[in-house]
């Protein structure tokens, strides 16, 4: 029997007589597997997939940017979620995943990772997640021969995405887009016209501008851990009142803690508690560092271990 | 849903399952795991302490979360629950969200689960105990009372039911390895799934 289970009745105790259950205008079909998907994102029933799908915590979109230069192909995964919807960074912090996607390009094609813009610190009781809110374009640059680049072509793409309020939502989109690369003048590229292509090619700039940079070389970081704390030090070429410091992988920093910050002139010093999955300290503490300016560095700290080994380690644990 | 989740919220109250106040320590694997008594959806005691000789197993469990869901619909989970509990595993199942110990226990039935015993984690004391942080999340304790693993059921953080075949379980591997006599070679894992839902302490 396939699961009629709506989105919404996520709380719905699940002895409850299936009479009762909502039935949904909108179905959400199991596939035989009971990844339950919400209303329209699916797309396989059809042959040909959308560019655009709606679910009721928000669109998913793929766009194309016009080429600056034949064969330089940007892409991008739009997303709009519904207020106090979120979806995670690629380290998601405590709980959730990543959106991740399968791309169908043509031969000798293929597509960098996602290019992720620094995320925000989202908070779900005592735990906290990394990810975003509302609008957010996850930009992708494709790759290929320029012959195969130079001339339109179609990709399709199967993304699978965890949208979270109180409760989770996992869903699969398969999108597809024609990419022309001849320009923003054809009105046929991609099946839009001039202005949302112009619109599309903004939104992916922006993006892409927002990728947090690589720490400038007059910044130095560095970090000591014990098994308690990280202690990451950066001076950097001008001042600023504080950060947030978004660690890249998972399981090295805990991510609910407080980060405690002082700032003394170009130097920020960010306490972080570590994580209980931390089993080795790491030779290097990558993060992205976002300070209230807006900016996003990518800090890569290398780690001295503080005297592990000279402090007993029941002196370092509260009593 | 708002009405529903009162409802809900209203039964829960009224079957609220008391437990016993804990000294609250972070759960940390090579350590004593904490200790925890209460009444499971059936009324039975269940403490820690009258444990002491066997392997407990704590699955952290949300009936409507995707990640949890990925597990049952598959019959994964069934499966390791009937495998090592015919060794005589014990194995909790902690309901994290605010149901009746009849909803609870026809959630499981329904999913033909067989695990020993299901309780409902009500106030969020043994969530705040082991810190737990998600839907599944896996502790395993030995005869000894000794926290061997605490993380992720296996090493495949997704919700696609296809990959559980090709998926390595870690709950198995610590048991394998402590009953034969080894040390866990994977005992710490970054749990994943949904958050797990914390109710306010009452002070």
């Amino acid at each position: 029997m396939p699961d009629l289970r709506p989105v919404s009745t996520f709380f719905r105790p699940p002895n409850r007589p299936l009479t009762r259950r909502l039935r949904a205008s909108v179905i959400t079909a199991t596939l035989g597997v009971a990844l339950f998907t919400a209303a329209g994102t699916d797309a396989f029933a059809t042959a040909e997939a959308p560019r655009l799908a709606t679910t009721p915590q928000g669109s998913i979109e793929l766009i194309a940017a016009a080429p600056v230069a034949p064969g330089d192909i940007w892409l991008g995964v739009r997303f709009r979620l519904e207020k106090r919807w979120h979806t995670y960074w690629r380290n998601p912090g405590d709980s959730g995943g990543p959106p991740t996607i399968r791309w169908t390009l043509p031969a000798g094609v293929s597509a960098d990772p996602f290019v992720w813009p620094a995320p925000e610190r989202i908070a779900v009781g005592p735990l906290v997640n990394y990810g975003y809110h509302g609008d957010l374009v996850l930009p992708v640059r494709l790759r290929g021969p320029a012959a195969a680049l130079s001339k339109p072509f179609r990709i399709e793409a199967e993304i699978r995405w965890l949208v979270c309020k109180e409760l989770c939502v996992p869903v699969r989109s398969r999108l597809a887009l024609d990419v022309a690369t001849l320009g923003v003048a054809r009105t046929d590229a991609g099946g839009v016209d001039a202005r949302t292509r112009q619109e599309w090619t903004r939104l992916i700039a922006a993006a892409r501008r927002a990728e947090p940079r690589p720490a400038p070389t007059a910044w130095k970081a560095t970090a000591t851990a014990d098994r308690e704390h990280f202690t990451l030090t950066i001076q950097m070429d001008h001042p600023a009142s504080s950060a947030v410091f978004f660690p890249l992988e998972e399981s090295q920093v805990d991510d609910a803690a407080e980060q405690q910050v002082t700032v003394q002139g170009r130097e920020m010093r960010l306490h972080l508690k570590t994580s209980d999955q931390l089993t080795a300290i790491p030779r290097i503490l990558r993060g992205v560092l976002s300070l209230p300016s807006g900016e996003a560095v990518v800090i890569a700290a290398p780690v001295r271990s503080a005297s592990v080994a000279s402090t007993p380690r029941s002196s370092r644990r509260p009593s | 849903m708002m009405s529903t989740f009162r409802l809900l919220a209203r039964y829960a109250v009224a079957t609220a399952i008391l437990f016993m106040p804990l000294a609250i320590v972070a759960a940390r694997v090579g350590e004593p795991a904490p200790a925890f008594s209460g009444v499971d959806t059936n009324g039975v005691t269940r403490r820690l302490s009258d444990l002491k000789g066997k392997y407990v197993v704590l699955e952290w469990h949300h009936p409507g979360c995707p990640y949890t869901k990925k597990h049952y619909d598959s019959g994964n989970m069934q499966k390791l629950q009937a495998e090592w509990t015919a060794k005589s595993v014990v194995w909790l199942t902690i309901v994290a969200s605010p149901l009746t110990s009849e909803q609870a226990n026809g959630a499981m039935r329904e999913r033909k689960a067989k695990q020993t015993a299901t309780w409902i984690d009500a106030d969020s004391t043994l969530a705040r105990a082991y810190q737990a942080k998600t839907s599944p999340q896996m502790f395993v304790i030995d005869p000894q009372g000794t926290l061997i693993y605490n993380g992720a059921i296996d090493d495949k953080p997704t919700t696609d039911i296809a990959d559980v075949a090709g998926a390595h379980n870690y709950v198995a591997a610590a048991l394998t390895e402590s009953m034969a006599g080894r040390t866990v070679t994977t005992a710490t894992t970054r749990p994943y799934g949904c958050a797990v839902k914390y109710v306010s302490a009452k002070s």
